[in-house]
């Protein structure tokens, strides 16, 4: 299974090189990756299998930049779907705990 | 174009490096660069010379790292969130300063002498306020912000802040002029 650090990298260099080469839109960049920072901290401290949702969701997201402009995924899809995996993560987590706790309720 | 941005890129190529640490420091990672975003954001609402040294501070920090030493960008946030706090506080004092000075001045008790004295007070303070804010003198700047802040808040009357930014003034640019002859 891949790790977020295995992954990391790649994403480093599509930011570098959307600062490079979106001269006017650079600003709306580093609020966009600072949002995806802010969530992929919230990844780290989610139960599993969040990060390796998370990784599946950064792969997507450098596969489209191999992709026409048009297809390209943004760093707000980013921030949007990592939120939706750290979510999933954590209602999986409450499944667990509540079918633990019924089946130590059990009477046998 | 603001320059500020104009750093990015390299800036964009360091975060690339610092994203091969090992899973265990990712998070310090991301918090820093979170941290270092929202300073830099922030610092574009800057006047020009706050600009300038946030760039300069982020001009360093890129050199460093390219002559391999090794720096997190954790001290270039508190660099630029000095500057940015700095600012504001400025701000904030400038417009407390000015509302003082027009409630003083319209007051209806003034002679024509009181209110020239007055006047001429503000005016050599405002004179001070704007040399020893453009300078780069933290001291100066720090005692300023003292000096100023004891006035708002009741504590001088306007003749004793007059002859201590006149005093800081006059420290100042003797510490200017030695270090000029000195070069």
């Amino acid at each position: 299974m891949k790790k977020l650090n295995d992954i990391l990298p790649e994403l480093g260099k599509i930011l570098a090189h959307d600062f490079e080469r979106f001269e006017i839109t650079r600003m709306d960049f580093l609020v966009g990756y600072a949002k995806v920072f802010d969530k992929l901290l919230d990844v780290l401290m989610a139960p599993y299998p969040a990060e390796e949702s998370a990784v599946k969701v950064i792969e997507e997201f450098i596969a489209s930049r191999q992709k026409p402009y048009g297809e390209w995924k943004s760093p707000d899809w980013l921030v949007y779907s990592l939120k939706q995996v750290v979510e999933e993560a954590k209602r999986r987590q409450r499944r667990r705990r509540r079918k633990s706790l019924a089946e130590d309720e059990l009477p046998f | 174009m603001n320059y500020i941005e104009d750093l990015l890129p390299k800036l964009g190529q360091i975060i690339a490096e610092d994203f091969r640490v090992p899973q265990t420091e990712l998070s310090e990672v991301f918090e820093d660069y979170v941290f270092l975003f929202d300073a830099i954001y922030r610092a574009l609402s800057l006047p020009d010379e706050g600009q300038k040294e946030v760039e300069e501070a982020i001009e360093e920090f890129i050199q460093l790292r390219q002559d391999g030493e090794w720096d997190t960008p954790k001290g270039l946030v508190y660099r630029i969130r000095d500057i940015v706090q700095r600012d504001e506080r400025f701000q904030e004092l400038i417009v407390q300063l000015t509302q003082k000075m027009l409630e003083d001045l319209s007051c209806q008790n003034h002679t024509y002498r009181s209110f020239y004295n007055s006047f001429f007070d503000y005016h050599y303070i405002m004179g001070c306020v704007a040399n020893i804010f453009s300078s780069k003198d933290e001291e100066a700047i720090s005692k300023a912000f003292k000096v100023l802040e004891e006035f708002l808040q009741g504590g001088k009357i306007v003749w004793e802040l007059r002859r201590e930014m006149e005093n800081l003034v006059s420290k100042f640019n003797k510490e200017v002029n030695h270090a000029k002859q000195k070069a």
